[in-house]
């Protein structure tokens, strides 16, 4: 082989090898630049230091510098392509972006922390509730450091019949007895149902509706989670987990632009319903960010994701929703987990 | 090498206008991907060539070729379809000037480190599939470490300067050099059990 040739295969190089390696080099690029504005910086805050001196511009430095590289990546689960799902999408799927989302191209690092939940407001909680004390081996509601879960009837039992407006009402009020529930949330709405089969048909016997942690408006999804199971009689069952939130610098986000170009290779990959062919196109009606907590698997600091959402519409025009979704904070921050 | 050009405070147009304005045949398509990717194209046309003359002739007939080519493509991503037509204009001049004499290119080096298995005009009696030692290069490519393989894109295919990419990747020049040499082995078995021979 010649040079000539070589230089010919490597023209004829996987075309996503390469898109690949300019996302790599635009950040790269970004970050060198960053590391150089860090430097003036940094020299303006020498010349400072001699005034307020050294221990405070150690503690400005280790408050506001981005630990760049040093947090754990987290991982997202659930259909992601090279399993069923590239049996849908295919080289020939075409991507019609209608999203107008105005997203910020910078994000708050936010290190987690659990939050311990004292015996004092467990107390309070269950006063408040009006729950029981935990002696039953079946129902009760018990403490785990920053968890509280709860369960308070059987499975089978009861019946849902409220209309939407008394479900969030009630949802509000029990929400409201959680005094250490504290930051901004906001109310999901009903996630999901118990029901059993009776002759006449499929009853609900409960629903779950679901809090959301919200930092500067931007959802926090994983760990951090506030679920409440209600019926008619009340409340059922309640799973809470609390974190702590604290800002330790900035991180940039990898451009939309290139998110955008890895809806059909993404992180994870979900269709609601099936499709009986492949994916003919995938239209994206809107684009948000969501932060990512997964503090159980060692990873110290909320991670940003873009949700791409919208309807796959199959070869044969049946029409699904999808979600598929891209970790939004660049590689350069982070390292893969083992 | 330093590109100073001055554009005044204005932002680049999205990927997706730009290629409207091709499809729209409007010349303003050319403007645009000049104001915002001429400048890496142009180091990258550098590279391979080292002359400025020949690096803008190669620009022009890139974004001639970008003009022929959309429509009927619609590339996913602008700045990668840009990249692979001015590659392929710069090193077909490359190898033309190659044969009146030597070009003193960043692209030369890299090439000579991979003279050990590339020859550098070996007559190509047998057969050659692009298509197939390109599929072998991606492959092998997929098979290296993340770092490893923006080094090999970097050093092999966008011919950037050693220091370029330690500065990039904020590492020492001499570990890059152990990390190309390591690449080197690795690409020098490839080809071989695939039957690339000098």
């Amino acid at each position: 082989m010649n040079q000539q040739q070589w230089n010919e295969g490597l023209d004829h190089m996987d075309e996503d090898l390469l898109r690949n390696y300019l996302t790599a080099k635009d950040q790269y690029v970004h970050k060198r630049r960053n590391r150089q504005r860090f430097f003036h910086v940094a020299a303006a805050a020498a010349c400072l230091c001699l005034i307020v001196g050294v221990l405070l511009l150690v503690q400005h430095y280790r408050n506001n510098i981005p630990q760049i590289g040093n947090y754990k990546r987290i991982q997202l689960t659930g259909n992601t392509l090279g399993e069923s799902v590239s049996s849908y999408i295919t080289q020939d799927t075409a991507i019609v972006n209608e999203a107008k989302e105005n997203l910020p191209t910078q994000l708050p690092i936010y290190k987690i922390t659990p939050r311990k939940i004292t015996s004092k407001e467990f107390q309070a909680m269950k006063e408040r509730l009006g729950l029981p004390d935990s002696d039953s081996p079946l129902f009760g509601v018990e403490k785990d450091r920053n968890k509280v879960d709860g369960r308070f009837t059987y499975y089978a039992t009861g019946t849902f019949t409220m209309s939407e407006e008394e479900l969030e009402a009630l949802a509000w009020e029990t929400f409201h007895k959680l005094s250490f529930l504290e930051g901004d949330y906001t109310y999901y709405g009903i996630r999901g149902e118990d029901t059993i089969s009776a002759y006449d048909g499929e009853i609900v016997t409960s629903v779950l509706v679901s809090f959301y942690r919200q930092l500067d408006g931007v959802r926090v999804i994983g760990n951090d989670r506030c679920d409440m199971w209600f019926n008619d009689d009340g409340l059922v069952e309640i799973h809470i987990a609390l974190y702590d939130y604290k800002q330790i610098g900035t991180m940039d986000l990898i451009p939309l632009e290139n998110a955008t170009s890895r809806i059909k290779t993404p992180d994870a990959f979900s269709l609601e319903g099936s499709l009986n062919s492949a994916v003919e196109t995938l239209r994206v009606d809107r684009i948000n960010l969501v932060l990512v907590n997964q503090h159980s698997n060692d990873c110290t600091i909320l991670q940003p994701v873009y949700n791409f959402i919208g309807t796959a519409i199959g070869n044969n025009e049946t029409e699904v929703g999808f979600s598929s979704k891209i970790i939004a904070i660049p590689e350069s921050y982070t390292y893969e987990a083992d | 090498m330093e590109l100073h050009r001055k554009h005044g405070a204005r932002s680049a147009l999205s990927d997706e206008a730009i290629i409207s304005l091709y499809w729209d045949g409007d010349r303003k398509a050319i403007t645009e991907t000049d104001f915002k990717y001429g400048k890496y194209l142009y180091t990258i046309i550098y590279n391979i060539l080292h002359d400025k003359l020949d690096c803008e002739e190669c620009l022009n007939d890139a974004y001639l070729g970008a003009w022929n080519a959309m429509p009927p493509a619609r590339p996913q991503v602008l700045k990668a379809f840009l990249v692979t037509i001015s590659r392929r204009i710069a090193i077909k001049r490359y190898h033309k000037l190659r044969q009146k004499g030597a070009v003193p290119s960043e692209m030369t080096v890299a090439l000579a480190e991979v003279e050990d298995f590339i020859a550098e005009n070996s007559s190509a009696e047998e057969a050659f599939d692009a298509k197939q030692l390109g599929q072998i290069i991606s492959r092998f490519v997929r098979s290296l470490p993340q770092r490893q393989r923006y080094i090999f894109i970097s050093r092999y295919y966008a011919a950037e300067p050693i220091d370029t990419i330690a500065k990039e990747l904020a590492l020492s020049l001499s570990m890059i050099h152990k990390e190309l040499a390591a690449i080197r082995t690795a690409l020098k078995e490839t080809l071989e059990s695939e039957g690339y021979s000098v």
